[in-house]
């Protein structure tokens, strides 16, 4: 699917919440992250932005506890990821420390062996395949987190190429970390703008990864001191950054890199070198090169011309996205007691429980693509040839409590309301694979 | 790929953690509420895997805590003014679009189409911005960013919470009941 390429180069957290921030200092350190870590992590990151998550997103930070808790006191930011940091670099150093860390370690890495990558058992779901992540950048990872902090100028470790540069990039990527942070243009919101642009090369250069990966890999092994995004998708799109700079350079006479704060831009052969056409030709380029992007992006807009049309399309692609959410959520509501009856098992093990949880809806994925009966889209078609090594890897060991579920949904599950999901169901897949038979 | 299946599982595992923790204080009354509920954990649990570094993240959050404050008095326009509001004016712009296709363009005319153009790009734009969740404070360019990048994890998204149903739908296993 052509979104797939798209994927926001390692700006989310699941622990990976980190890798924005963490600029080139590092590749994305932490290796398995705990995932309820990332959660509280972003809890308490979003914290000093001054919202706050809904009351019961509070107990967000609850499964973290022991392993964030100790320095996530005030919610502050840097302290949060650097405990991110530190943890997994310690749970996956040896699996010890505490329960929970060991226990959600232990899930990632079977998560990572549901992977179908060919990587390391724990690291594979979250590092490139390219880079081994060293541990030790938690001081660097630290001094990333500060630079985030907003309103604050991002600090040098960072990974951003600026807004604009194609050309940038690629030489950021050789020169390291060092050419990023001056790249941005002044007065820009930092980290939005940064992430955004440096995602926006990324992935336009991503939309040639797919057909060469190989390349990228070699390429991306090289250049891999510099921002890691810890995506795969990163690192072949910084590979790439390299080629779109080539072309980059054609059409638009050299950028320097940029050094200060200013992005230096030259006027190209007979046109108007007023500071004014030269700033507007600079925006529209970027517009042009975005709307490029989401032309790809939004099925079956290869043929449509025009900025009206193109935004048309994208307008409604992204209403009928959020309104597939309504639809699901809707679902999600009609079957919700056998979520609810987690709650007598909320005293106990929280995060095992979890993991059972997420086996189940792992392992139930498999079985149901096993039966078949469903056309499965393509991402779950990727992780369902997975799920059967991994249901095996499981071994439902674990499962009493969540028989107990399995029995809640069935005799809730049951009767009308399954008929009527399963039409519901097959509506949501027709549009679903309508959507993809569009591109 | 890989990332697009670590950010999956992020959000998989975050809506878990969250509609449990909602299911705690389960006794809704309605449907409704339990639909916007849902749809709350799911925005997020969306918000909380992406992470803070997208304008569009922060935004969401933001709006959910202070719908989440809205619904403890009975106000509801916070869940549902999502959609309405939205859909009727791309609705208003799509029937302004139809009449004006039919225009001649003729050299004189050609300002007139151009200053045209300009005017329909702008009103989708402000649709754009009324979509993507703090849409409102970006320029142009940013805002073209943010929507990439915000269509991309609401596909995420939606994946997921298919996975997710699917997942709660399965006919039971005969090999559970072994155990």
């Amino acid at each position: 699917m052509a979104d797939e390429h798209f994927f926001p180069a390692g700006d989310f957290a699941s622990g990976l919440g980190a890798a924005p921030f963490f600029g080139s200092s590092g590749p994305y350190a932490p290796a398995p992250p705990p995932m309820p870590l990332d959660v509280a992590a972003c809890a308490a990151a979003m914290a000093p932005f001054g919202m706050m998550l809904p009351p019961w997103a509070a107990e967000l930070h609850l499964p973290a506890d022991s392993a964030a808790a100790t320095t996530t006191t005030a919610g502050h930011f840097d302290s949060a990821l650097s405990s991110l940091v530190s943890s997994p670099a310690h749970a996956s150093g040896g699996g010890a420390g505490s329960d929970d860390v060991a226990a959600i370690g232990d899930l990632i890495g079977r998560l990572g062996s549901i992977c179908n990558t060919a990587a390391s058992a724990s690291n594979s779901c979250y590092s490139t395949p390219l880079s081994s992540p060293p541990r030790g950048t938690s001081a660097a990872a630290a001094m990333a987190f500060r630079g985030y902090h907003p309103g604050v100028q991002l600090a040098p470790p960072l990974e951003t190429t600026g807004r604009l540069s194609r050309v940038a990039s690629s030489k950021s990527l050789g020169a390291g970390a060092a050419a990023s942070a001056p790249a941005l243009e002044n007065g820009e919101a930092p980290e939005t703008t940064s992430a955004k642009a440096a995602g926006a090369p990324a992935k336009g250069a991503a939309r040639k990864r797919k057909g060469k990966a190989s390349s990228s890999a070699a390429t991306a092994a090289a250049t891999n001191g510099s921002p890691k995004r810890t995506k795969v998708i990163a690192g072949d799109g910084e590979g790439k950054c390299g080629e779109d700079a080539a072309a980059g350079d054609a059409s638009e006479e050299k950028k320097p890199e940029p050094v200060k704060d200013y992005i230096h831009v030259r006027a190209r052969r007979g046109q108007a070198t007023d500071s004014h056409s030269l700033a507007e030709r600079v925006r529209r380029e970027k517009i042009s090169e975005r709307m490029k992007l989401l032309q790809s992006l939004v099925p079956g807009c290869n043929k449509i011309t025009g900025k009206a049309l193109m935004l048309d399309e994208i307008i409604n692609y992204v209403q009928s996205l959020q309104r597939q959410v309504e639809f699901l959520s809707m679902k999600l509501a009609t079957m919700n007691p056998e979520l609810e009856v987690d709650a007598q098992y909320l005293p106990s093990d929280k995060d095992t429980m979890m993991h059972h949880v997420d086996a189940a809806a792992f392992s139930y994925g498999g079985d149901v693509f096993a039966g078949g009966a469903l056309p499965p889209t393509t991402m779950e078609s990727c992780t369902s040839t997975a799920f059967h090594p991994g249901t095996s890897a499981f071994g439902w060991a674990h499962d009493h409590d969540l028989q107990s579920i399995v029995n809640h949904d069935m005799t809730n599950g049951h009767g009308q309301q399954s008929h009527h999901h399963h039409g519901g169901q097959q509506q949501q897949q027709a549009t679903v694979s309508h959507m993809k038979v569009e591109q | 790929m890989q990332g697009s299946k670590q950010f999956k599982r992020a959000i998989l595992k975050n809506l878990v953690l969250g509609l449990r923790k909602r299911g705690v204080a389960s006794r809704d009354m309605s449907f409704h509420e339990r639909k916007s509920a849902v749809r709350h954990a799911a925005d997020a649990a969306l918000a909380a895997a992406r992470g803070t570094a997208p304008c569009w993240s922060r935004s969401l959050a933001a709006e959910l805590s202070r719908g989440q404050d809205a619904q403890l008095r009975p106000a509801t326009s916070a869940s549902e003014e999502y959609t309405p509001r939205k859909m009727t004016m791309c609705k208003r712009i799509s029937r302004r679009r139809r009449s004006i296709r039919a225009r001649p363009k003729s050299k004189a005319t050609a300002k007139a189409a151009d200053v045209l153009a300009r005017v329909m790009v702008r009103r989708r734009t402000r649709a754009l911005r009324d979509i993507v969740p703090g849409g409102r404070g970006m320029d142009e360019c940013t805002l073209l960013g943010e929507t990439l990048d915000y269509a991309v994890s609401l596909k995420a998204q939606v994946d997921t919470m298919q996975l997710l149903l699917r997942a709660l739908q399965a006919p039971k296993n005969p090999m559970l009941m072994q155990q």
